[in-house]
């Protein structure tokens, strides 16, 4: 009798356990909620940037949309670093941290170990089209976007075979047209941006 | 005291042993994976899971220990749980690889139960978890939505799963030789208690021997000197009565001595027939070679002088046929014989004209046996049966103390012989005795003694 | 009346026992004169001075083993000691109620010791004797 009870009470148990894994990898996997005053930017638009970040001109740029306090940003950081180690001759990197806490520069340039310059400004998410973190949003050499969208597949930035932003890289450089890229790598997973609400 | 304690009692005072630390060491690690949970959310907010797995794993954990305390079911949960926090780790770092290490601390703290079986939830849920969901990513199933795996090959499944079998085989090898160490030792343990406490209880034997020995030889020395300080004033009152007797007295004085003269005698017998006794029964055996003809020779020159004044003398008639060498307690033997010789002298027919007692003896390599026959007046076939008991004396006219024949039965026994008793009244009486050789244990004897 | 022997010493610490002998010996003749000593040690100090006179030495001793502070035997040990006059003269008899097989041994191994009586003395021991 006692075993009979037991072993219903761990059947409960594990099934709970199993519930809590199930329902958080299936939170994991939702993309973003889009946020209400959403103005979606298609690529080729225009970004300007003159004003909001110290970039070169005519060179493709590099925009990481961060939030230090998102967990998948931080997932990310050593995933970006390497992309600057391999890209940052090409390509002009850039952190735009999107976050009400005040961080400062050096406190961001710290976190990625990292010497590139760090913008504040949120108006440039509205700018290319972002409403999560983390983002990738490559502009060509003109400043043109050319990608919008997720380092890889899912959430939680655990599956590292779909890496959307490096392959956006390597296709800006290597001249092929531009790709067009799965919903996965478009639609944007990751954590909401501060102070947006839910649709 | 410790032949109590079984051997399995020990064992299993053991197994408690070990159970009860290896609880406590449990309590201390789990706290330690949940804590660890709790510090890795910090990185990703995993808060959910950290709490929510972490907790209901303690729960089954604890649970399992509460509703089932006497069954070691809780333990293979604990193998079990270890799995989970693994998987847990796994998941709130998201998919880091070096996770899976926590599989192995695992599985080597569970040696401490010095149980190999524990290995097996472990190894199960590994294996089967990585084997299933590996297969499901391999047919392209998708929607998962249980855990971040990362995408491995068919090799690289086979050789993780060897290597990390190999980890839980040599865990689970440690756990069973650490089982068998110890139960080798309790074995020792126990055996040597036993060894011990044999040694004590044998040197208590040999103690309590010797004390009754010691005992024994006491009482003998104290009776042996009590029969003599008795016998002494005996003889004396027969030396007076006999001075009496040498000169004429008148028949009425004559009559009185006569009486006095009887009764001192009986005394003198009882008191004999009590240190006969005594012997028999707490002396030694001491074995020697026994030369009949020698041993019947001196008994007759000793009753030589019994029969009463109204008996005739008693016709004695040897028949010895010797031969083969005979071993057995010479003073116990004499005990025998002269009971029973004096007896036949003493209860001889007086309407027999030519009364006997014939002593018939025959010695084989496995014993003696001796018959005694006399033409007396026999015994009476209802009292037959009663003869030989303590004190026993067919009729107040009966010289002796009644305790002759008992002496002769318990000595015969003593010597682990056979006594059997044929009479009629009227026509005699016919008493043999069967005795064994103890040649052999005399040899043992002088072995022991040299 | 012939007498067998002159004299004749009984050693026992019972005076029944001595009063008994003394009576068997003279009725039956056995003996002339018989010196009675109540205890070993006075038999030791009657032969002694009589080293000389050999005459006056008892022929026969009759010696009780169980006396109190001198036993027969310890007699023995002493009577070795004294002079070869006095031992070749007088021959010795145990005389006891003693059962103990041990004592009929020791006394028969002693060289001086020319038998083992039991009590009581009575005239057809004696005449065994003579």
């Amino acid at each position: 009798m006692k075993k009979a009870l037991t072993i219903t009470w761990l059947l409960l148990i594990f099934s709970g356990i199993a519930c809590i894994f199930w329902y958080t990898d299936w939170k994991y996997s939702l993309p973003t909620p889009v946020p209400s005053a959403y103005h979606p930017v298609a690529p080729g638009a225009y970004v300007d940037l003159a004003s909001k970040l110290p970039v070169a001109r005519n060179k493709p740029v590099f925009l990481h949309f961060f939030n230090p306090d998102c967990p998948c940003s931080r997932f990310n950081i050593p995933y970006f670093k390497t992309l600057v180690r391999k890209y940052g001759d090409k390509i002009s990197f850039a952190v735009v941290v999107l976050n009400n806490d005040d961080y400062t520069a050096a406190q961001i340039k710290h976190k990625f170990d990292l010497d590139i310059p760090v913008s504040f400004d949120s108006t440039l998410a509205a700018a290319c089209g972002v409403y999560s973190t983390p983002q990738a949003v490559l502009l060509d050499a003109n400043h043109r976007l050319y990608y919008r969208g997720n380092y890889n597949k899912s959430r939680y930035c655990t599956d590292t075979r779909s890496n959307y932003a490096q392959m956006a890289v390597d296709s800006l450089f290597s001249n092929v047209p531009r790709p067009l890229f799965a919903g996965y790598a478009l639609k944007a997973y990751g954590c909401q941006l501060p102070g947006c609400t839910k649709k | 005291m410790f032949s109590q304690q079984t051997y399995q009692s020990l064992h299993d005072a053991y197994l408690l042993q070990v159970k009860v630390k290896s609880d406590r060491l449990m309590n201390y690690f789990l706290a330690a994976f949940f804590i660890c949970g709790l510090l890795l959310a910090l990185f990703y907010d995993t808060w959910l899971v950290a709490i929510g797995i972490g907790s209901l794993s303690l729960i089954a954990y604890y649970s399992t220990r509460l509703l089932l305390p006497d069954s070691d079911a809780y333990q293979y949960m604990v193998s079990g749980v270890f799995g989970l926090f693994m998987a847990q780790f796994i998941y709130q770092m998201h998919g880091l690889f070096e996770m899976h290490f926590i599989a192995f601390i695992g599985s080597a703290i569970l040696i401490t139960y010095q149980n190999w079986k524990l290995q097996i939830p472990l190894a199960a849920l590994v294996i089967v978890h990585h084997a299933s969901f590996g297969y499901l990513q391999y047919i392209g199933y998708d929607k998962i939505y249980f855990t971040q795996l990362d995408y491995m090959t068919l090799q690289t499944f086979i050789i993780h799963g060897i290597l990390a079998t190999v980890v839980f085989f040599i865990c689970g090898l440690w756990a069973y030789q650490m089982k068998l160490l110890n139960e080798r030792q309790i074995q020792q343990t126990y055996d040597m208690g036993r060894y011990q406490e044999e040694q004590l209880q044998r040197k208590a034997l040999l103690q309590s021997n010797e004390e009754l020995k010691k005992s024994n030889k006491e009482l003998d020395s104290f009776v042996y000197s009590v029969s003599h300080d008795l016998r002494a004033p005996l003889s004396s009152m027969l030396g007076v009565i006999g001075l009496c007797e040498m000169r004429e007295m008148d028949p009425f004085m004559e009559k009185n001595v006569s009486l006095m003269k009887s009764s001192v005698k009986k005394l003198d017998g009882f008191i004999m027939d009590i240190l006969d006794y005594s012997r028999n029964a707490r002396l030694e055996m001491r074995l020697q070679e026994i030369h009949f003809d020698e041993m019947l020779t001196d008994i007759f020159g000793n009753l030589k002088f019994m029969c009463a004044e109204d008996q005739k003398k008693v016709d004695i008639r040897l028949a010895v046929r010797n031969g083969i060498p005979f071993y057995s307690d010479k003073s116990r033997l004499s005990i025998i014989l002269n009971n029973l010789i004096s007896n036949s002298i003493r209860y001889q027919n007086p309407e027999a004209t030519d009364p006997f007692v014939e002593i018939q003896v025959e010695v084989s390599e496995t014993g003696a046996d001796i018959l005694v026959r006399d033409n007396g007046i026999g015994i009476a076939k209802e009292n037959q049966g009663k003869i030989f008991n303590m004190f026993y004396r067919v009729s107040n006219r009966s010289a002796g103390s009644g305790l002759g024949l008992y002496i002769v039965k318990e000595t015969v026994e003593k010597l682990d012989g056979v006594i059997r008793l044929h009479s009629e009244t009227g026509k005699g009486t016919e008493v043999s005795v069967r005795l064994p050789n103890l040649a052999h244990s005399h040899s043992v004897q002088l072995q022991s003694q040299s | 009346m012939d007498y067998k022997y002159k004299n004749v010493m009984v050693v026992d610490d019972n005076q029944i026992d001595l009063y008994i002998a003394e009576m068997v010996m003279m009725t039956t003749g056995f003996a002339e004169k018989v010196i009675c000593v109540g205890s070993a040690r006075e038999a030791l100090d009657y032969l002694q001075p009589l080293d000389e006179s050999s005459d006056k030495l008892p022929t026969l001793i009759f010696l009780d083993i169980n006396m109190p502070e001198m036993t027969g035997f310890d007699f023995l040990d002493e009577y070795r000691r004294l002079p070869d006059n006095i031992r070749k003269k007088c021959i010795i008899m145990m005389l006891t109620t003693s059962l103990d097989e041990q004592d009929r041994k020791q006394a028969e191994d002693n060289e001086f010791v020319k038998r083992f009586l039991n009590k009581p003395l009575d005239r057809d021991k004696l005449a065994q004797l003579m």
